[in-house]
């Protein structure tokens, strides 16, 4: 059976590399724009979601309206989902965590410290080099969430919710230079057949 | 359960898809003698034979003869396509005569090319203009990283009313490396297939700031001295780039100095850092950056010791953009000579797969070295040799 994991289009520069990963990987994947309401995601028949990063300062954003229904739809789905980057931070600020300016803003290779495996960073620890290029950063996990992985100047680099398939990562594992990136969408994938 | 990328059935598919849309109608494709364009014209050719018309619009931004001998390779086997050479280099100056600003020149390069492509598909009554379009490309234009010449209906531009013809985009959804799987599976021969890229607007976009005849010039022997020189050492894409010795008098260059200083170890004797006056475009965290260059020189006896190590000097560079935030660009200097007082010449060499990401090539120092006297030698008003050190991101691949 062929997975179907739709990526959602926040305008970021990697998000088409996310679906070209997943259909490499096996699966249909491909991007959506940001007001996909959940009825959409269940006519699509999605497995799980996928989401990337783009240009936005997220508290800004969600304060102007303009991240059309993702902030509706996070906390909507029951599928596994995988936020990467700016919506990374957005999952912390619709959880009760905090996002904002990075004092050390990460762009180009950085070396990513496993805090704990769990099912989505399983086979990538003690440590690994990964691209970042963000000014905005998680700067409060939010009470739900787990912390999974940190660098010298970003607290969390990848976080878990504690009883969803909920994911966000700061990285990017869709680039080519992020060191074995493709174990991660293996590893979401591997969650969803599970 | 993984599959990649299958080269046959997506040429099989365009191929059925052009067929159908362009029927008996014409196509003019723009040739740019790179392995988008190459590809494009193999699979155009074979969809619809000769009623595809190549052209190859000669900008006079391109590298020493490159026309010519993109329409030699073109016309022999496998190919076998006749190309049509549009002379229109005074145009071109004319239209970026005088203009600093990065995206500025890249609109005036669009504008230009379009127009002489809508009139010679009109001339030739064809219905359709293909190009060779690649998902990076949209995707940096539609992000506002830059403008890149080759994308028109992703920004909303109604090609038919403005230039009177309508797009064909076979490759839009393919990166670099997927393009060489077809490329290779179309047998358009190894010197298109795994040919380095060349950016659509050519040498516009290496020829930092102003453009005048002297500076072309001046960055044409360089880039032929580079290419020469550095492809034995396999970087994926590897050029030359000018910059004019001009430079910004701010306490930034003393605070990127304490830094460089107090990052190298052991420290360095003696560190001088300027802060070029011309931009360059960056991206950090999706969002463009048309910020500072800064050139980083170690005293002599030093150079060697840090430029051994171009990990640790991306490193530096690293801190440097993310303490920085107008910085986009960090240049390690190679070489200098007294003479020579107006450019300094920048040496990049990356590795990618797909150009969405690249890293610094770590091309060995005796190497940079003697790169770096040769281009003092012989590029006339040339000062400085730097090699850059910056990443994609935070630095773009190329300059504009």
């Amino acid at each position: 059976m062929t997975l179907v994991v739709p990526v959602v289009n926040v305008r970021g520069q990697y998000n088409h590399l996310i679906a070209r990963m997943f259909q490499e990987l096996g699966a249909k994947s491909e991007l959506i724009p940001m007001e996909t309401t959940i009825e959409d995601l269940q006519r699509m028949k999605a497995d799980a979601l996928a989401a990337g990063g783009g240009p936005q300062r997220i508290r800004e954003a969600l304060k102007a309206g303009t991240l059309g229904n993702l902030p509706v739809l996070f906390k909507q789905v029951t599928i596994p989902l995988l936020c990467i980057c700016v919506t990374h931070q957005l999952l912390a600020e619709i959880y009760g965590g905090e996002s904002g300016a990075a004092s050390a803003p990460e762009f180009g290779p950085i070396e990513v410290t496993v805090d704990r495996e769990d099912q989505i960073l399983s086979g990538m620890g003690p440590t690994f080099i990964a691209w970042g290029s963000h000014n905005d950063e998680v700067t409060k996990l939010p009470p739900s969430f787990v912390r999974l992985a940190h660098s010298e100047n970003c607290k969390v680099q990848a976080m878990k919710h504690e009883n969803k398939e909920v994911y966000g990562l700061q990285f990017h594992p869709e680039v080519s230079h992020t060191v074995n990136g493709r174990l991660v969408f293996r590893n979401f994938l591997d969650i969803m057949k599970r | 359960m993984e599959t990649s990328f299958h080269a046959e059935e997506f040429v099989d598919s365009q191929v059925n898809e052009i067929k159908s849309r362009v029927g008996q109608e014409k196509a003019m494709i723009a040739i740019s003698g790179g392995v988008d364009s190459t590809t494009c014209a193999a699979i155009m050719h074979r969809a619809i034979g000769s009623n595809l018309k190549p052209i190859l619009i000669d900008t006079g931004f391109m590298r020493l003869n490159e026309p010519e001998k993109v329409r030699k390779a073109l016309s022999k086997p496998p190919l076998t396509l006749p190309l049509r050479i549009v002379r229109a280099k005074p145009k071109f100056m004319t239209a970026l005569h005088g203009i600093e600003n990065a995206e500025e020149k890249r609109k005036a390069f669009r504008e230009t090319i379009y127009n002489i492509l809508g009139e010679n598909a009109r001339r030739e009554k064809c219905r359709y203009l293909v190009q060779g379009t690649i998902a990076p490309d949209w995707i940096e234009t539609k992000g506002g990283i830059k403008t890149q010449h080759n994308v028109l209906e992703q920004l909303g531009i109604r090609t038919l009313e403005k230039y009177g013809f309508t797009l064909i985009e076979p490759l839009a959804s393919l990166y670099k490396d997927q393009v060489r799987q077809v490329a290779r599976y179309l047998n358009v021969g190894t010197q298109f297939s795994e040919r380095q890229p060349f950016p659509g607007p050519g040498l516009v976009v290496r020829c930092v700031g102003k453009i005048d005849s002297k500076k072309l010039h001046a960055l044409k022997t360089a880039t032929e001295i580079v290419e020469k020189k550095l492809g034995d050492h396999h970087p994926q894409q590897y050029f030359a780039v000018v910059l004019e010795n001009r430079f910004e008098d701010s306490s930034l260059s003393k605070d990127i100095q304490e830094l460089t200083a107090s990052s190298l170890s052991p420290k360095p004797d003696e560190v001088n850092v300027r802060i070029f006056r011309d931009k360059a475009t960056g991206v950090k965290g999706d969002e463009r950056v048309y910020g500072k260059v800064a050139g980083i020189g170690v005293s002599k006896t030093n150079r060697k010791r840090f430029g051994e190590d171009v990990t640790k000097l991306v490193e530096l560079e690293g801190r440097i953009t993310s303490t920085f935030p107008e910085l986009v660009r960090a240049l390690y200097l190679i070489g200098e000579q007294a003479k020579g007082s107006r450019y300094s010449l920048v040496i990049r060499a990356i590795n990618t797969r797909d150009f969405m990401t690249a890293d610094v090539t770590p091309v060995p120092w005796n190497v940079l070295n003697t790169l770096g006297n040769t281009l003092l030698r012989k590029v006339s008003g040339a000062s400085s040799v730097y090699y850059d050190i910056t990443p994609k991101p935070p630095a773009t691949v190329e300059f504009e």
